[in-house]
């Protein structure tokens, strides 16, 4: 598995199939005298931003914390994915996941105050 | 043919008659019959092949690979590179939605006298309140049904028996002897209004929302032939309407308000009425298309949740992104902009950010990790990569001439 081409930006799934995000990064961990090994995927504003650049990673935190967004950013534990087909797909709750907050947030702030919504 | 199928060629021709005919290739194909007569034909032609093309790889590409356009360009092509290609492509949708919007305006404005500034508003509340409760095959199949009145221009042209030799010698590029910037300014205009990159995403999000699949192929081949090609057949009848009506008086089409008249000669007391409503309706379905489109572009960059066919609540960020963007696009017809003016210029933008997305999506219709053994072929790689590359390169020229007021 290449993990630049096959894993980074790839869309993510809850285990329920609502869709969490996509990579947004890849947490490798170091072992002495051991190849590195894939620790996390990481998603969030935060993470997308500082691949553009450091101070649009900071203006994103600092958004976040603004609109009351705990967690810029999320990891979610290699050993938790499940499949890996034209998605990847997580062992997570997507409702209750931090990597929701923000649909969470447009939905309470926004839709549900829509009288259709 | 299946009931899937039949379904598939619905959503062709929705696409092809709100994505289209719409404001930009009626107001592009008028303007370039009242002031160059049938020379501009082979631009409606070489755009709508290259259109052909484009729709049928988008399908293809969909049904095969199970992902829509621009989930895949993000996955394959990364973050950094997709972002910037987005924000253009979600501005450029930004203003052809708010001409879109000012041409439903305009067509009411047309019968009741009401003036695009106070009808903006409603207009957009009316077509957020579409999307908002409607649903992917309600959208398309009262826009594709209604829209079939947009053959009224077929009829009055051919009515008006054109020349054909003229005719077939309009097939062939040729320059103009006078008003060069115009020209080339038109004929990017109209390679813009029919290569818009928001089509692909419509076709291939609704792909995967209608979970086609690898026996869709053949009935995506036939909605692009037939869809693409129904919708350049009303171009080509707009154009030559506008030729044999406007051009012999020397009116040069500046308002759209002048255009209303031009089905009038041919069609009698029916003229008005067909036109106001072939532009409200067509305008309507292309705003429709364009709104979702942005939502699902902006949904499918960053892996939110996207759908028409879903409960606004369980995607707040799409169902929001559409809202706004309809939101912004009224309030850009509210500040009083020529809406003929904001069309053309945005059809002609379009043509410039051609190559930005069409190269990464020609990459992955031709990447056998994500279709297989479909990949595309060589004619149909070379007549995309030709149309547009012309015609972003004669966009960027023409572009500034007509900008600086050159003739």
């Amino acid at each position: 598995m290449k993990l630049v081409r096959d894993v980074l930006d790839k869309q993510i799934r809850g285990r329920d199939g609502e869709k969490l995000g996509k990579v947004d990064g890849i947490i490798l961990e170091l072992r002495e005298g051991e190849p590195p090994r894939v620790a996390y995927l990481e998603l969030g504003s935060a993470t997308m931003a500082r691949r553009i650049s450091r101070r649009l990673e900071r203006w994103a935190i600092v958004l976040n914390r603004k609109l009351g967004v705990r967690r810029p950013r999320y990891r979610i534990a290699f050993d938790r994915v499940l499949a890996y087909e034209v998605d990847v797909k997580v062992d997570i709750d997507t409702r209750t996941s931090p990597a929701f907050a923000w649909e969470r947030w447009f939905r309470d702030h926004i839709i549900r105050r829509i009288p259709p919504g | 043919m299946k009931k899937k199928d039949l379904m598939n060629l619905t959503l062709g021709i929705i696409t092809s008659i709100g994505g289209f005919l719409e404001v930009g290739s009626m107001a592009t194909a008028a303007t370039a019959g009242a002031l160059f007569g049938y020379k501009l034909l082979w631009a409606i032609f070489f755009s709508t092949l290259g259109l052909i093309f484009l729709i049928e790889m988008s399908g293809r590409f969909a049904a095969v690979s199970k992902r829509a356009l621009a989930d895949a360009v993000r996955e394959r092509f990364g973050f950094v590179f997709t972002i910037v290609p987005r924000l253009l492509e979600v501005l450029v949708n930004l203003l052809v939605l708010a001409a879109e919007i000012g041409g439903v305006c305009l067509a009411i404005k047309l019968v009741t006298g009401w003036p695009i500034v106070a009808l903006a508003i409603p207009i957009a509340l009316l077509l957020w309140l579409v999307i908002w409760f409607g649903t992917l095959s309600w959208i398309e199949n009262s826009t594709a049904i209604l829209g079939l009145m947009t053959i009224a221009f077929v009829v009055a042209a051919w009515k008006l028996h054109p020349d054909p030799h003229e005719l077939l010698r309009g097939f062939v590029p040729s320059r103009p002897s006078e008003g060069a910037a115009k020209y080339w300014f038109l004929a990017v205009s109209i390679a813009g209004s029919t290569i818009s990159p928001y089509m692909f995403h419509f076709y291939s999000s609704g792909a995967v929302e209608e979970k086609w699949d690898e026996e869709s192929l053949t009935s995506n081949r036939l909605t692009a032939i037939g869809g693409m090609g129904f919708g350049c057949l009303m171009s080509i009848g707009v154009l030559i309407v506008s030729a044999r009506v406007f051009l012999p008086l020397h009116i040069q089409v500046d308002s759209y308000e002048q255009l209303a008249v031009v089905l009038s000669p041919v069609l009698g007391r029916w003229g008005f009425p067909l036109f106001a409503g072939s532009l409200g309706v067509c305008c309507f379905g292309a705003a429709a298309e364009l709104a979702l489109s942005t939502g699902y572009l902006i949904a499918q960059t960053f892996g939110w949740n996207w759908g028409e066919d879903r409960r606004p609540l369980e995607e707040a960020r799409f169902s929001a992104t559409y809202s706004i963007v309809i939101v912004l696009a009224a309030v850009i017809m509210t500040t009083g902009l020529d809406p003929l003016k904001l069309t053309l210029f945005s059809m002609a933008l379009t043509a410039v950010i051609l190559p930005a997305v069409i190269v990464p999506f020609l990459l992955l219709v031709n990447d056998e990790h994500y279709v297989g053994k479909h990949v595309s072929g060589w004619i149909g790689n070379t007549v995309v990569v030709i149309v547009v590359l012309v015609a972003s390169v004669i966009a960027l020229v023409a572009i500034p001439l007509e900008l600086a007021g050159g003739s």
